[in-house]
């Protein structure tokens, strides 16, 4: 017997959009998240993004910034210490009591009487959940592929990777090579670099690239050696908000430059439904 | 005979008629590249199978990688995963660009996993979630799977279970177990996390609590809530063991176990009971993480807390039947779900030896294919020839060894002890584990014992010792001693083990619960309202961290022991049900204990320990 779960918003992913949509109103949300982990989009890619300057003005955005930037994993400037997030995130779930079920996907969708029923998948077997509003925030667009919609934006791929300086002091000018783009993050020494991707590129066409663009660094580069590759592709869509059917919408959470923004995009969302304008 | 897919819905198996199109047929699919599956689907293909492996993550090596377990703990050595992880130490002394690392490089290694799969031409699927098996009658032909582009499926001639958790098995319907048998309980997970460390990549973990892999709300709250332990949520991130990431794979020790066409089991390795024709050697020692010793098997109490023979490593031989379902063809395991049952289960889990487990998989699904027969119909001779050769089958000169506690490469060979002096030495030592346990063995041995307990003159860690094995071998006579060593709360703590050992006095009271003392009720129950400090030794830390859980350990084993007795002696229940209910009227004090490696989490077990309490009295209230 199938069981079936009821909710008003169901969001795909627990991004940092993902999860601002949920924090905003927990008791009618359900998050679904195909991995183990919060935030992949940046944290198990290794993109610290790029800090934003803009001010942020939701309340509830601005205590987020002040605990990241109390615990050091954000720095002045906005540069995140990318490790230190999931902790912090999962802390604001557990407290503010947010349905969420990890290591559990989409595999079908169909639409019934005003209601998405989405067929899922977990490790207990297959579930159907039943929302109202669907917001898919994941970088591929899960919700489009499994209605088998074209995706006609296209979008740029990367693996990352994480650095370590073996002698001295982190300077990343060091790090200047074709095909690298580098990233700092909060923490001295803490240095990621980007490699692009075709859209085509599988995980190990991706490893392999990496590799071979490393391989190929310069002797000045060669004092920095990879200490760990991300095991999320990070995936570039472009910011905002689509249609997909109605009470249907893929936003992406990676569409964003920084973490924050990405959150901010998914509580100010939500608060525009809660105003009672168009509902999600 | 029709096809039909068999798919999982809270945890049942429901079954379907299939007419479908699948279009691809392989020799083989392994579902799930982690420690075992990658071993398994690399070998299979380099030995000529058409091979697809499958994984719901994004690359190989499962806990080693992705998990951020970097090193071993015990496993047997030899197979071909030593010449994999010998490639990987080549790779980060020679290479350059990876940052040296703790144990074995998980970047490396899962390069050199790749690599070798794409050279043996594996075809891979990552981010591919299992979601069907299809089978005709008992036979698992294929399987189906979620992939990014959506549903996939694929047809092959044998399926190894590699998921770790018998995922595969579960939606085939194979026979399942799991967990103890007092409450299902199974081990500790944990959730490690990456750092660095003068100027190594670094790992680290403690254990995080229990979850049950099978539920996605089980799993998420072990999620969220290791996440928020101070190891992982600091005060304060800074540059010092600079944090690099989080293992994206929880560390989980134990889920569900096959029931096999043939078993490994405690009480069979116990009885000696080995296999004729083993495939390779689980090695470790007995390793549950648990604290709450108490709930576990008499057989496991028996070895961990009457000898504390916890940290004796001992060899367990494993036969193919362990890795081959009953009574479904077409699939075989590979990793910790083969069929052990929960005690052997902390032994047989290492991460050498699931890898062993996956080459001795491949290897079987090869001749099964090649000669056309079913897995337990391959020549055993010729497989065991061909592990042999790789090191994968290395037959120990002894089933058990003990480590030196500072240098874990050198090990010495222990034998049990039968010769009657040698075992009173070792009774009278504060090493006493291995001659109370070989004691317990020779039946001969009895009149000997109850004069080396009864002697005013002799030894108090000879009169002691001798009780417990005494007690061991179900003799009552026992009794006394230990209603002497429960009287005081003796704290003597042995040292036969590096850790984990036990204190006297509480396992004094599991042993009068073995031998169902009728003499030890007013006692045990007085234990269980006795609110007096107890004496605690110092040197016990990660087994007791304070005098709570000492009070919790002497509580627990009082209550189970009750239990046990008034089970077999309907005569007392009525004393043993007023004993519990005093103990109910005392408003029980919240029973905590904490987790192996972190005093952070303090599990209050006092409502389970109710729960069991509660249990007896309705069970015996009809007769009481």
């Amino acid at each position: 017997m199938v069981k079936t779960i009821c909710t008003e918003l169901l969001v795909i992913g627990a991004t940092f959009t993902g999860m601002g949509m949920a924090l905003s109103d927990p008791d009618r949300s359900l998050v679904i998240e195909s991995t183990a982990a919060v935030g992949s989009e940046f944290i198990a890619a290794f993109r610290p993004g790029v800090p934003v300057n803009r001010l942020f003005s939701d309340r509830r955005v601005l205590q987020f910034r002040d605990e990241l930037m109390r615990r050091r994993a954000m720095d002045e400037a906005g540069r995140v210490h990318l490790p230190a997030l999931a902790p912090i995130c999962c802390s604001l779930l557990h407290q503010k009591k947010v349905r969420i079920r990890f290591l559990t996907r989409p595999m079908a969708v169909e639409y019934e009487q005003g209601k998405w029923k989405v067929t899922i998948i977990s490790p207990a077997g297959v579930e159907v959940i039943v929302a109202t509003n669907v917001v898919d925030t994941s970088s591929i667009g899960m919700m489009l592929r499994l209605l088998g919609k074209p995706n006609e934006e296209g979008y740029q791929p990367y693996i990352n990777a994480s650095l370590h300086r073996s002698e001295g002091l982190a300077v990343v000018q060091d790090l200047v090579e074709d095909g690298l783009i580098v990233y700092e993050g909060a923490i001295d020494g803490e240095v990621y670099i980007n490699v692009s991707l075709c859209s085509e590129d599988d995980w190990s066409k991706a490893r392999m690239r990496l590799k071979e663009t490393w391989s190929a660094r310069s002797q000045a580069s060669r004092k920095w050696t990879i200490a760990s590759v991300a095991s999320a592709l990070d995936i570039r869509q472009q910011s905002g908000i689509r249609t997909i059917d109605d009470q249907l919408y893929w936003l992406p959470s990676s569409g964003y430059d920084h973490p924050l923004q990405a959150y901010n995009e998914g509580l100010l969302l939500r608060n525009t439904q809660m105003d009672g304008s168009e509902r999600l | 005979m029709s096809l039909v897919r068999s798919r999982l819905a809270n945890c049942k198996v429901e079954r379907e008629p299939y007419d479908g199109i699948i279009i691809q047929e392989l020799d083989l699919i392994v579902v799930g590249l982690g420690t075992a599956g990658a071993i398994a689907a690399i070998t299979a293909a380099r030995n000529g199978l058409r091979v697809l492996g499958i994984d719901q993550g994004t690359g190989m090596g499962g806990t080693g990688t992705f998990g951020a377990v970097l090193g071993y703990y015990y496993g047997q050595r030899g197979g071909i995963y030593e010449d994999w992880d010998r490639t990987v130490m080549e790779m980060e002394q020679s290479d350059g660009d990876f940052t040296p690392s703790a144990g074995v490089n998980r970047e490396l290694k899962q390069n050199v996993l790749e690599q070798l799969a794409r050279e043996a031409k594996v075809e891979i699927r990552y981010e591919s979630l299992l979601t069907g098996v299809f089978m005709v009658e008992k036979k698992v032909c294929g399987v189906e799977w979620l992939e990014q582009g959506g549903l996939n499926s694929a047809y092959a001639r044998m399926v190894i279970d590699a998921t770790g958790d018998a995922y595969v098995c579960a939606m085939a319907g194979c026979e399942l177990r799991g967990g103890r048998e007092q409450d299902g309980q199974n081990q500790p997970f944990s959730n490690a996390l990456v750092y660095m460390k003068g100027g190594k990549v670094c790992y680290g973990y403690t254990d995080s609590g229990y979850v049950d892999p099978y539920d996605a709300d089980s799993l998420t709250e072990a999620i969220l809530s290791s996440n928020t332990l101070s190891t992982h949520l600091r005060n304060n991130y800074n540059e010092g063991d600079r944090l690099i990431t989080i293992a994206s794979q929880l560390g989980i020790r134990e889920g569900r176990f096959i029931e096999g066409e043939e078993n490994v089991t405690w009480q069979s390795y116990l009885e000696e009971q080995f296999a004729e024709h083993p495939i390779f050697y689980a090695y470790s020692n007995l390793d549950n993480h648990s604290k709450d010793l108490a709930l576990e098997s008499e057989n496991q109490q028996d070895w961990s807390v009457a000898c504390s023979l916890w940290g004796l490593k001992f060899f367990v031989p494993i036969p193919l039947g362990a890795l081959v379902p009953k009574e479904v063809d077409g699939l075989i395991v590979a990793g910790r779900c083969l069929a052990v049952d929960h005690d052997l289960a902390a032994c047989v889990r290492m991460k050498r030896d699931m890898q062993k487990s996956g080459e001795a998989a491949a290897v079987a699904v090869e001749l099964a294919i090649r000669d056309q027969v079913p897995l337990m119909n391959i020549n055993i001779h010729e497989l065991q020839t061909r592990l042999s050769a790789t090191g994968c089958l290395t037959v120990p000169a002894s089933l058990y060894r003990e480590h030196s506690s500072n240098d874990k490469a050198t090990s010495v060979p222990v034998q049990w002890i039968e010769d009657a002096e040698e075992i009173k030495q070792g009774l009278m030592s504060d090493k006493p584990g291995i001659a109370i346990w070989s004691a317990r063995r020779l039946d001969w041995l009895r009149e000997q014992l109850r004069q080396w307990m009864m002697s005013d003159h002799e030894s108090e860690n000879l009169r002691k010792h001798s009780a417990f094995a005494l007690s061991l071998m179900g003799d009552a006579l026992a009794e006394k001693v230990l209603l002497e060593i429960v009287s005081m709360r003796d704290p003597y703590v042995p040292k036969t083990s590096s850790k984990y050992n036990m204190v006297r006095g509480f396992a004094a009271i599991y042993l009068l619960g073995k031998v169902r003392s009728v003499a030890a009720v007013d006692a045990l129950c007085e234990v269980l309202i006795d609110e007096r400090p107890l004496p605690m030794v110092e040197r016990n830390d990660e087994f007791l961290l304070d005098e709570d859980e000492l009070r919790f350990q002497y509580i627990s084993f009082a209550l189970t022991a009750l239990i046990r007795i008034g089970d077999a002696h309907q005569v007392v229940r009525e004393s043993i049900v007023h004993g519990l209910r005093a103990w109910f009227r005392l408003k029980i004090t919240p029973l905590f204990i904490t987790m192996k490696g972190s005093k952070e989490i303090k599990l209050d077990l006092s409502d389970k320990l109710r729960a069991m309490a509660d249990s007896a009295i309705s069970r015996w209230e009809p007769v009481s």
